[in-house]
């Protein structure tokens, strides 16, 4: 990254620049204030803690119930991480590719406010949808290659779907990785 | 402008009215005139002075007076006091004609444009203009005669009241000053010498938001953008003075006509201003690297890293310190507490994992206390500038 000089800058800028990043470095610091204030999304108590647990750990293991809304807060965690810091490459990796896609539709759908996930968040806001990077043949910034989903925004992080079994996509790099439904417990 | 006037001696103060052969003699000329062609000869007046002064339309008389005297009245005056409002209002209060301060303004417009007619027949025209004979307004006010403030020219009195006053009162504060230092650093120059506080204050801190690094790096733009605060200024000008002119319905009613040419040029400077914002990419609207997504949180957060902003730094020692983690921690320990059903075996593992931790850490501790004081001590043999230079990178 290129650095460049503060002294282009004028002192009210510099001013605002900094309580800017303040705010940055505070949204990174609570990702439940973050959740509400850039997502609009408030979460239950559960929910929260699971955000917050989860946050900063190298790795974490979740074991719900069904219907415990895993696959909502690992869409929030996404999101977040990928709009918060920079440079994130996130993976979505499942033995299936449809249910990376499945993820994948669920960030789709809580950024651009559309379907069944979004109309059940009367809160929900807007301000991830002006943070994907478009293009004229991507209007959203969703694109839906066969090969994986992807999104970027504009600080450099991006999101994919493997779409197919991880073990046959090999060789990426990634900063977060996410796996849904990867271990089936049987009673 | 100024007339030859007449000599004319005449005993006679009123107007005579000569029945039989349909004249009236004009009491300052002295001479007959034909009453039947009185339009062309005399003004009509309303005022209770004339009455009876038309035998065909007793409803409308005639001033009694003719024009060419009512004009040398007002040259005359002219010539001793050089300034025609005054002149016409003294003009007025002889004939008792009315004076309004908006036909006034409509008659010294007109005469801009007609400089070869006679300043008081526009003023007479515009005062008996659509049916609206004089004396059926207000009359005149005294204090226009007699105030040297509102004797003047409305919209200069408006501005000189507001702009002279903001002017005095308006000082540069602190944070105005550190402004226009920035922006003197930024281009290298004071775009603004020589203007008033008034209008310093106001130019610096707009032009302040628009200096960024692409605008510093092309000339243009920046005479543009130079261009459009100085519009966006006469613009507020405009707005203070047309606010002041109708600060009240009377008011607002007496000047429209200076209100519409107000809004007529700055109709034109709004439209100006479009031209330079759209032609330079210089509104949100209008910008050209929309796709860049500029303004957002992400390519903020982007900027401000690159610009070496310490706190847009990613701070994961902050991030672990954070309240809601410690909140999480807590909730996380007690919970484990409550359900942990421990054997002897495991106690003993367990201790001994302490003791193993605890000692380790304490190894930690002490190599980081012993880097510390080295540190500190390698920074008391360093100068304050070295110092500095170390903090700062």
């Amino acid at each position: 990254m290129a650095k460049r000089n503060q002294g282009i800058l004028s002192t009210r800028k510099i001013e605002l620049y900094k309580a800017n990043s303040k705010t940055i470095k505070f949204l990174r610091r609570n990702p439940i204030i973050a959740c509400e204030v850039i997502l609009g999304i408030k979460l239950l108590d559960m929910q929260k803690y699971i955000l917050q647990e989860s946050w900063n750990k190298p790795m974490s293991l979740w074991a719900c119930s069904r219907s415990a809304g895993k696959s909502f807060l690992g869409a929030i965690i996404i999101i977040l991480k990928a709009v918060l810091y920079e440079n994130q490459s996130i993976y979505i990796a499942a033995p299936v590719g449809d249910q990376s896609k499945e993820l994948f539709t669920k960030i789709e759908e809580i950024v651009l406010g559309l379907g069944k996930t979004a109309s059940s968040i009367d809160s929900l806001q807007d301000i991830v949808k002006q943070e994907t990077s478009k293009s004229p043949a991507c209007q959203t910034g969703f694109s839906h290659a066969q090969s994986g989903f992807n999104v970027g925004f504009y600080n450099g992080s991006e999101i994919y779907s493997l779409n197919g079994d991880p073990d046959n996509n090999r060789s990426k790099r990634a900063t977060l990785v996410e796996m849904p439904f990867v271990v089936k417990v049987v009673a | 402008m100024a007339r030859q006037k007449k000599s004319v001696a005449n005993n006679s103060i009123v107007p005579q009215v000569d029945i039989e052969n349909n004249t009236i003699t004009c009491p300052m000329c002295g001479e007959a005139k034909s009453s039947v062609k009185g339009a062309s000869t005399f003004y009509k007046s309303l005022s209770p002075l004339y009455v009876g002064i038309n035998l065909k339309h007793p409803e409308h008389p005639w001033m009694g007076f003719c024009k060419e005297c009512v004009w040398s009245t007002y040259d005359t005056y002219y010539n001793i006091l050089k300034d025609m409002k005054k002149a016409i209002l003294i003009t007025c209060m002889k004939f008792d004609i009315p004076f309004n301060e908006g036909d006034y303004d409509g008659a010294m417009k007109q005469c801009v444009n007609n400089q070869s007619s006679h300043p008081f027949k526009i003023y007479m025209t515009k005062v008996n203009s659509l049916g609206n004979f004089n004396n059926s307004l207000t009359g005149f006010d005294p204090k226009f005669l007699f105030d040297k403030e509102t004797g003047k020219d409305l919209i200069t009195n408006a501005l000189e009241l507001e702009v002279k006053d903001l002017d005095y009162n308006i000082q540069l504060t602190e944070n105005d000053l550190q402004v226009k230092g920035d922006v003197i650093r930024l281009i290298s120059y004071d775009p603004f010498a020589g203007y008033s506080n008034f209008d310093q204050k106001f130019l610096y801190n707009e032009l302040i938001t628009y200096l960024d690094e692409d605008l510093l790096s092309d000339a243009f733009k920046l005479s543009q953008v130079l261009q459009l605060v100085n519009n966006n200024n006469q613009i507020r000008k405009i707005d203070l003075v047309i606010s002041s002119l109708s600060n009240d319905t009377k008011t607002l009613i007496s000047n429209q006509g200076d209100i519409k040419s107000l809004s007529a040029t700055k109709s034109q400077i709004v439209g100006s201003t479009d031209k330079i914002a759209k032609e330079n990419s210089i509104s949100v609207k209008n910008r050209g690297d929309k796709s860049a997504g500029k303004s957002t949180l992400t390519s903020l957060m982007k900027e401000y890293r690159e610009l070496n902003f310490e706190e847009a730094e990613q701070d994961y020692y902050d991030q672990n310190k954070a309240y809601g983690m410690k909140l999480v921690a807590d909730i996380s320990n007690r919970s484990i507490l409550e359900q942990l059903q421990l054997d002897e075996n495991d106690l003993n593992d367990i201790l001994l994992t302490q003791r193993q931790l605890l000692g380790d850490l304490q190894t930690k501790i002490i190599d980081l206390e012993e880097e510390n004081r080295q540190l500190h001590v390698r920074l008391g043999n360093k100068s304050v500038e070295q110092v500095g230079d170390i903090v700062n990178g």
